[in-house]
């Protein structure tokens, strides 16, 4: 299989299909991120439109030092973060809008969505570092890369997301066999 | 892996993500419609050649200056011969003969004259009275 690497070494020869491959592979997981960063499915896509047009602009400062998914996560968040509809840091984020786009996106489920629970738990920053970690299977170098953070930071932040929404889980379980018990 | 991480996986893939058909349209139109960024890039013989170059007009340059400050140097007058320091202060001997003549030398005159001269008065008056004595005895004894 050709590594990502491969295909940026080719679109920077002038390969168009070389460059469409990487959009093909990363836009459904960049998308899925998105969607539960931005404040409605419009606005993700939208972010996900500028991602992949400035890397694909800027793939000359690409350094194959760090994992492309790193670099390209980094472009995606300052797109987030440069979005003027974007919640801020301190702001409740209320989960149950039927706006929210993760809420709209969710499959049906028996259970709350961890990621809905992470969205009303978590600060974005910490968000980001718990998807890049758990499901771009990310270092926590790497993380800390594509957030624009410290080492130290990403791995204090791992360890406190983690442990906050473990707590949450079991809260909810305990509580859901408590109800179960009583009905 | 544990179960939480798992979990965080699995609910991860619960989030639906179609992709329209309008979307991939998008990304294409404005990707074909991008031009790529290149950096101002200088290959390492470009970087070398003009470190070469720069090195070479600085030691021209430097020629130039030094050729041109020793051109307009004014003659130089003639040489005199080396002195060493001990030659510089002249010899005391020579240096005697050098004044002679030229400096005064009265102190040590002024600082004897007058005991010498009471000296002289008492000699005298010691001569004075024997002179008479001898006198006396002459017209004594003729």
């Amino acid at each position: 299989m050709v590594t990502d690497e491969q295909l940026v070494e080719a679109s920077l020869q002038g390969s168009a299909a070389a460059f469409n491959e990487i959009v093909e592979r990363y836009q459904e997981r960049l998308l899925r991120f998105l969607l539960t960063r931005s404040a409605s499915r419009a606005d993700a896509e939208d972010a996900i439109q500028d991602t992949f047009i400035s890397a694909y602009r800027y793939l000359y400062s690409f350094n194959p030092r760090w994992r492309f998914s790193t670099w390209l996560y980094r472009i995606a968040l300052r797109n987030v973060a440069s979005q003027p509809w974007r919640y801020s840091q301190d702001a409740e984020i209320e989960p149950t809008d039927p706006e929210d786009p993760l809420q709209i996106c969710l499959v049906a489920s028996d259970h709350e969505n961890v990621w809905l629970t992470a969205k009303r738990l978590l600060s974005d920053d910490a968000y980001s570092a718990m998807w890049l970690r758990y499901v771009e299977d990310m270092s926590v170098r790497e993380v800390a890369r594509a957030l624009n953070k410290s080492v130290s930071w990403a791995k204090v932040t791992l360890l406190r997301g983690r442990r906050r929404l473990k707590l949450e889980l079991a809260d909810s379980t305990t509580a859901a066999a408590r109800s179960e018990s009583y009905g | 892996m544990d179960d939480f991480e798992k979990r965080l996986k699995r609910d991860a893939e619960g989030i639906n993500t179609d992709i329209s058909p309008q979307l991939t349209s998008r990304i294409e139109a404005s990707l074909l419609a991008a031009e790529r960024i290149e950096p101002l890039r200088q290959n390492r013989s470009e970087t070398s050649n003009l470190w070469w170059a720069s090195s070479l007009t600085g030691l021209a340059a430097a020629a130039a200056v030094i050729a041109l400050l020793n051109w307009n140097r004014p003659e130089p007058e003639a040489v005199l011969p080396e002195q060493t320091a001990f030659q510089v202060v002249p010899d005391a001997q020579e240096y005697l003969q050098q004044i002679q003549g030229r400096l005064p030398l009265r102190a040590e005159t002024a600082v004897f004259k007058d005991g010498l001269e009471d000296e002289l008065t008492r000699l005298q008056a010691d001569f004075e009275k024997a002179r008479e004595s001898v006198n006396r005895d002459i017209e004594f004894t003729f």
